[in-house]
């Protein structure tokens, strides 16, 4: 404020005699008095404006003056369009990739699970020696529920089934879920409408109660309100709808819950089964993951004492529920975060250096501006409010960009990120864009305004932009930049290409089968029409014929799973090399139709393959993938040789090894050979199995004629999960090759500014030097000479950067361990070949402004001195 | 002293320090009210500087806030109420200053135009 201030009456006054005395003078010179007033006011101007602009001019002052510099900005900012457009382009870009990756953070890691205290929800599983992770026995939860002191509750659920859903007009495929009745009040989530299961309907017998999920309830019955008291025939049981249930996160895709205890007494929920079902635990508050797995040590400890046959070896342990939905993606997702931070960072140096390059021109102004009285804080805010702008206006465009790249990130799809729906711009990112926006701002803006306020008045205005001690440093500066931009971009380049060789890789390695011309579904008997294995068997054995007779249909078999798909495992025991009780391993089983190694061309590389004899009744066989019959027939052969299914005091009878086929990968490209044991269908029939089918002509034309064969059988029966084997397989590596796609594109982006700053500065640098080349083209140099001048510039500053970038890349290579297959974070082919790349970039870059020098005309440098 | 100066803004930053400058002439010769120094002004640049009122008024408030000049309400030739103004002794100091700026304003100005004169 101003530290005195007469009073508005004393302006007023003073203003008045002014116009007086004006008009005294005009009369004097004779005009006549009423025009004089007139005359002397209209000089004036407007009184009240004046009386205005003194009175609230302080308290306006500080928002007049930012109106002002945004104007003044703005002005300043039109007058070089195309720099402005390149800034804002460029730093939409780096904030856009910001925002969209944080919008994926945001939405993935930081968002609270939409339950109740989440921090204290843990997912329980059970153990085996050499398998840490296995589904829980019912009855083992049964004794943690008793026995465990560290939880307010525990709950099981298991999302993993499917039954059929008839009644309406086609039959339909529904997921269910089971849940024990405290399942939801546990998460601390309460139906949208309707109620949670009470203790009457979880239990043994009890009438059937469904809880139907949000989606389902969208989908199917266009979320009315009026489904409350309707039923649903599912697998020929009629449940009752008491509820639609709050949407839930890592709980599986689940069309329907159905109280879980309705299956007690199921033979599968004996204490030595373990039927798909997962824990979910509320801790106690304080309570650690050391304290809750030592209490389910101990408990385990008791029951394995308890139950020495059943529960031999078991174990149990947990994590947080939270951490486990995001414990793939994480590592993804923190490297993404870099990268884009690496794209912000190059897209600030560029508009920094564009800055550099136009305050040559701009010291001029600056000077001019100090000369008339503008002090050198007032200057910096200047030129801090336009950059400001610059970063505003391409931070706007960055949320435009990131709100496109958002919506495309989830139209994609990406296997392995949970919580999708979760993903998009709310408050929390645009507060987010907008600090950034700003933070870069003063990023880029600082150095350069610094230096643009570094003026000595008398030299900036002598000086015609050449060869003066400020313009070496202005060089200099950029040269550094610059090679800090080669710097980074060549550390996503780095990064884009470990994860291009690794992805290359993973996508050659072998699954085993020939998923080429093979289409795949799912057929599901319900339990309540195909109740035994008789009528289950006869039933999928008519379906397959009549698949197999479809026009175009050349082979179809039956399987029980798919390469990379999940697996049943069971105990195994392995004639002549019994492991003690409870020691057992785990195999995946899988049973199959004699179709089906022909079909995805499996090897049988020991004993035979299918026979006819392969039937219900004949003795049982088995076939061993290589890895099964090296594992545990080592240095022999096993054909001929007898394994149990189960511990060695199993009642079953035993399988005769007629054969060892080749390896398939069951459940990640990525992964290991785990062994699989394959068995005859027609002698283990099962209700739920997948089809394989190859035709002759385009499935499109192939699968209805399918489907109506199915109808045909059962019209009550659907065909479901619809999809070819090379589908399948390559969406088991979805989310590497969704990584990699977006780090390549920010990678490419990176590259691309890059290049823009090595152009900028190689320019700068051929404009500062035009008359040095002038001279020396006139004393005779040859144009390869001044090429070589302007490309040792080139090398030199890149070789900088390129040198710094190795370095960097490898030292923050601890990143990417994590996602990558078969590939060194340190891979030296990777980081020459990126290093040759950037170098190769910023040679085209330079390609220009070098060609430009070679065409100064002596003559005219010599004369604009 | 003011820590924030509300007039000094964009708008008239080159006339800013140009009419502060003609004011601290003007007074220098002799005290004169607001009608007067815009008269004086006018008349000596041949009638070529047209004083905006609009801002020759805020400009005395500001050298006045600044203690550059000083203003005091007397009678004017025609017998009418106005208020004079006169410069300080620091005022006095900062004339000299200023036209020293000025000075090598013109001068540098003069530098930068040559150049480019000959290089069109």
């Amino acid at each position: 404020m101003l530290g005195f201030r007469r009073s508005q009456r004393d302006f007023e006054v003073e203003i008045q005699s002014h116009i007086d005395i004006e008009t005294d003078r005009l009369i004097e010179e004779g005009m006549h008095p009423h025009d004089a007033r007139l005359a002397a006011r209209r000089r004036f101007g407007n009184v009240s404006k004046a009386q205005e602009r003194y009175h609230d001019g302080a308290r306006l002052a500080w928002l007049e003056q930012l109106m002002l510099d945004v104007r003044y900005a703005s002005r300043m900012l039109r007058k070089s369009p195309g720099f402005t457009a390149i800034s804002i382009f460029t730093l939409a870009l780096g904030i856009g990739a910001n925002t969209a990756v944080f919008s994926v953070v945001n939405g993935v890691l930081l968002a609270p699970l939409p339950y109740r205290e989440p921090e204290r929800i843990v997912k329980l599983w059970e153990s085996l020696p050499g398998t840490s992770q296995i589904m829980v026995s019912y009855p083992d939860y049964r004794d943690w529920k008793v026995r465990t002191r560290v939880f307010d509750d525990i709950a099981l659920y298991s999302p993993f089934r499917t039954m059929t859903r008839t009644g309406s007009e086609l039959p339909d495929r529904v997921g269910v879920g089971l849940a024990t009745g405290n399942l939801f009040g546990l998460l601390g989530v309460a139906p949208i409408i309707g109620r949670d299961f009470n203790a009457d309907e979880d239990r043994p017998g009890a009438p059937r109660a469904a809880l139907i999920t949000n989606g389902y309830w969208k989908r199917q019955f266009a979320s009315d309100r009026g489904v409350l008291g309707k039923t649903l025939a599912l697998d020929g049981e009629t449940y009752k709808i008491i509820g639609v249930a709050s949407p839930t996160v890592g709980l599986g895709v689940v069309d329907v819950w159905v109280p879980m205890r309705l299956w007690e007494n199921a033979a599968n929920f004996n204490r030595g089964n373990h039927p798909g079902l997962i824990g979910v635990g509320r801790l106690k508050p304080g309570v650690t993951l050391a304290q809750m797995n030592a209490d389910l040590s101990r408990v385990s400890a008791e029951i394995r004492a308890e139950n020495p046959t059943e529960a031999s070896g078991i174990g149990a342990g947990g994590d947080f529920f939270g951490e486990l939905l995001v414990h793939n993606i994480r590592p993804a997702l923190e490297m993404l975060s870099w990268a884009v931070f690496c794209v912000l960072l190059i897209a600030c140096v560029n508009v920094a250096n564009l800055l550099l390059g136009r305050s040559t021109s701009r010291r001029k102004e600056i000077a001019l501006r100090v000369a008339v009285g503008a002090s050198d804080s007032r200057i910096l805010r200047l030129l801090l409010t336009e950059n400001l702008m610059i970063a505003l206006t391409g931070g706007l465009l960055g949320v435009g960009l990131a709100y496109a790249g958002v919506k495309g990130i989830v139209a994609l799809k990406p296997v392995g990120v949970p919580r999708l729906s979760n993903i998009h711009i709310d408050l929390r990112v645009l507060v987010f864009a907008a600090v950034v926006s700003i933070v870069t701002g003063l990023l880029f803006g600082l150095m350069p305004a610094r230096q643009a306020t570094k003026v000595d008045l008398n030299d900036s205005l002598k000086e015609s932009g050449r060869g003066s001690s400020a313009t070496a440093s202005t060089l200099r500066l950029r040269g550094v930049l610059m090679a800090v931009e080669v710097a980074m971009a060549l550390m996503l380049l780095v990064g884009a290409g470990l994860l291009m060789r690794s992805f290359t890789r993973l996508a050659r390695v072998e699954s085993g089968v020939d998923p080429r011309g093979v289409a795949t579904a799912q057929i599901n008997l319900p339990n309540a029409k195909y109740p035994d294995e008789a009528r289950q068997r006869v039933a999928m054995e008519d379906i397959l014929r009549r698949v197999q007779s479809v026009p175009g249909v050349t082979t179809a078999a039956l399987t029980s799973a798919f390469p990379l798909g999940a697996n049943q495992q069971n105990k195994i025991t392995f004639e002549g090399h019994p492991r003690p009780k409870g020691n057992e391993p785990l195999l995946n089983v899988q049973y199959v139709s004699p179709e089906y190694f022909s079909l995805v061309k499996m090897r049988v590389i020991r004993g035979r393959g299918f026979s006819s004899s392969d039937v219900q009744g004949a003795a049982p066989v088995v076939w061993l993938s290589e890895t099964a019959a090296r594992k545990y027939f080592p240095g022999e052969n096993p054909v001929g040789k007898r394994i149990l299914h189960g511990p060695f005091d199993s009642k079953e009878s035993p399988f005769t090894v007629a054969g060892v086929v080749n390896d398939v990968k069951e459940t990640r490209l990525g992964g290991a050979f785990g062994g699989t044991l394959y068995m005859a269908f027609d002698q283990f029939p099962d209700n739920s199995m997948g089809l394989a089918i190859k035709a002759s002509i385009p499935f499109e034309q192939v699968m209805p004629a399918v489907r109506r064969e199915v109808a045909g059988f059962d019209k009550d029966l659907p065909l479901a999960d619809e999809t070819t084997l090379e589908q399948t397989i390559g969406e088991s590596i979805g989310q590497e090759r969704f990584t990699m796609f977006v780090l390549g594109i920010f990678a490419t982006v990176a590259l691309l500014l890059a290049a823009v700053g090595v152009y900028g500065v190689i320019a700068y640098f051929v404009a500062q030097r035009s008359h040095e080349i002038g001279i020396r083209m006139a004393l005779g140099a040859r144009r390869t000479n001044i090429v070589s001048l302007v490309t040792g510039r080139v090398l030199v500053t890149t070789g900088v950067g390129v040198a710094v970038g190795l370095v960097a890349a490898a030292a923050t290579s601890g990143l990417m361990t994590k996602l990558l297959y078969d590939v060194k974070p340190t891979d030296t082919t990777t980081y020459a070949g990126g290093a040759i790349a950037l170098l190769l970039v910023a040679c085209v870059a330079a390609v220009v402004p070098t060609l430009r020098a070679t065409r100064v005309n002596p003559a005219t440098t010599m004369r604009s001195d | 002293m003011p820590t924030q100066d509300p007039y000094a803004s964009e708008r008239d930053s080159l006339l800013q320090g140009t009419l502060d400058l003609l004011i601290l002439r003007t007074l220098a010769l002799a005290p004169h009210h607001g009608q007067g120094i815009a008269r004086v002004i006018q008349q000596r640049s041949g009638d070529t500087l047209l004083i905006d009122h609009g801002s020759l008024y805020p400009a005395l408030q500001r050298l006045e806030a600044r203690g550059w000049i000083k203003g005091a309400w007397g009678t004017s030739e025609n017998n009418r109420r106005a208020r004079f103004y006169s410069l300080t002794a620091v005022g006095r100091k900062q004339f000299v200053t200023e036209t020293g700026r000025w000075n090598r304003l013109v001068e540098s100005i003069a530098r930068v135009l040559a150049p480019e004169l000959a290089e069109g």
